[in-house]
């Protein structure tokens, strides 16, 4: 069980590696191209790759999705693309990086509240702890002038 | 004049909280969906519904867009591509670990983001005190979560 887990959290970094590289990408693409222009040219490579790959691993599950998980799919691709990246330009707009980065961090705090509320996750008192010294950290850099 | 400042801090304050809300919602969500289908697929189709809603949304932006060097559309591709690994990976960790677990690790991505720009675009962003403080703030949390997962 604490194998599979440490994977997880070894998953995760890599996950944030892959993000923090696309934001290289993204800023140097964005000297040449709107940012809207950017994240619908991104979002059509990063279908192709994955749903490429879908098809040649997962042929069969692909084609046996639910209803009921098109509905998951649909409220997932509503909070991550457009609600999550639409907001989030919007607020650096009118506030600028360094006064939303840091309101952006608390993610975590939301998904970790919203894991207890509704999925019935326990929250423990060091998990809590690095939660907030974690997004301390990230609050100190993204303010850094 | 104060009025409408005022106004678009409130707001901008309100889309940070609601991007955030989002995200954080987003991970949730992420959990159940790899309960009923394989990361590789919910990370597919996530993308897929992301694009049809926000090409909606920006269309009229996106005609806009004057003709650009080939290198930035390169580039653009990698993004999406490297983006889409992170969404892959993110599943497949939720398919490990709770939320709990997952959700603050993933918040190292603005660490990971000031690591790479530090090595290839030094000319636009510089390495201070504070950033390196965050740094430590932001691996010290990622070590607790670590250990109080293996007590």
């Amino acid at each position: 069980m604490l194998e599979v887990i440490i994977t997880g959290i070894a998953l995760a970094l890599l996950a944030s590696l892959c993000w923090a590289v696309s934001a290289v990408f993204v800023r140097l693409s964005l000297n040449d191209l709107r940012s809207s222009t950017t994240t619908i040219i991104s979002l059509i490579s990063g279908i192709v790759a994955t749903m490429t790959l879908s098809l040649i691993l997962f042929w069969d599950p692909v084609f046996d999705l639910s209803i009921q998980t098109f509905k998951w799919l649909i409220l997932a691709g509503i909070l991550t693309v457009p609600f999550g990246r639409f907001l989030n330009f919007s607020s650096v707009q009118r506030l600028g990086i360094s006064r939303a980065l840091p309101i952006i961090g608390i993610a975590p705090l939301f998904a970790a509240s919203f894991a207890v509320l509704f999925l019935g996750e326990h929250v423990t008192i060091p998990l809590l702890a690095g939660t907030i010294s974690i997004i301390s950290g990230v609050a100190l850099i993204v303010s850094s002038k | 004049m104060k009025l409408p400042a005022r106004r678009t801090l409130i707001i901008g304050y309100l889309c940070a909280i609601g991007a955030a809300m989002g995200y954080g919602g987003s991970q949730v969500v992420a959990k159940q969906v790899i309960t009923e289908t394989e990361p590789l697929i919910g990370s597919a189709f996530t993308l897929l519904f992301g694009l049809i809603i926000l090409g909606a949304l920006t269309a009229r932006d996106v005609k806009q867009q004057k003709p650009a060097p080939k290198i930035a559309y390169i580039r653009a591709i990698l993004a999406g591509l490297a983006s889409a690994g992170g969404v892959t990976f993110l599943y497949l960790a939720l398919s490990h670990a709770p939320v709990v677990n997952i959700a603050p690790v993933t918040a190292i991505n603005p660490l990971f983001s000031i690591a790479l720009a530090q090595i290839f675009l030094r000319n636009i962003e510089r390495l201070t005190p504070r950033i390196l403080a965050g740094a430590l703030l932001a691996i010290a949390g990622v070590i607790v979560i670590s250990i109080s997962t293996a007590a």
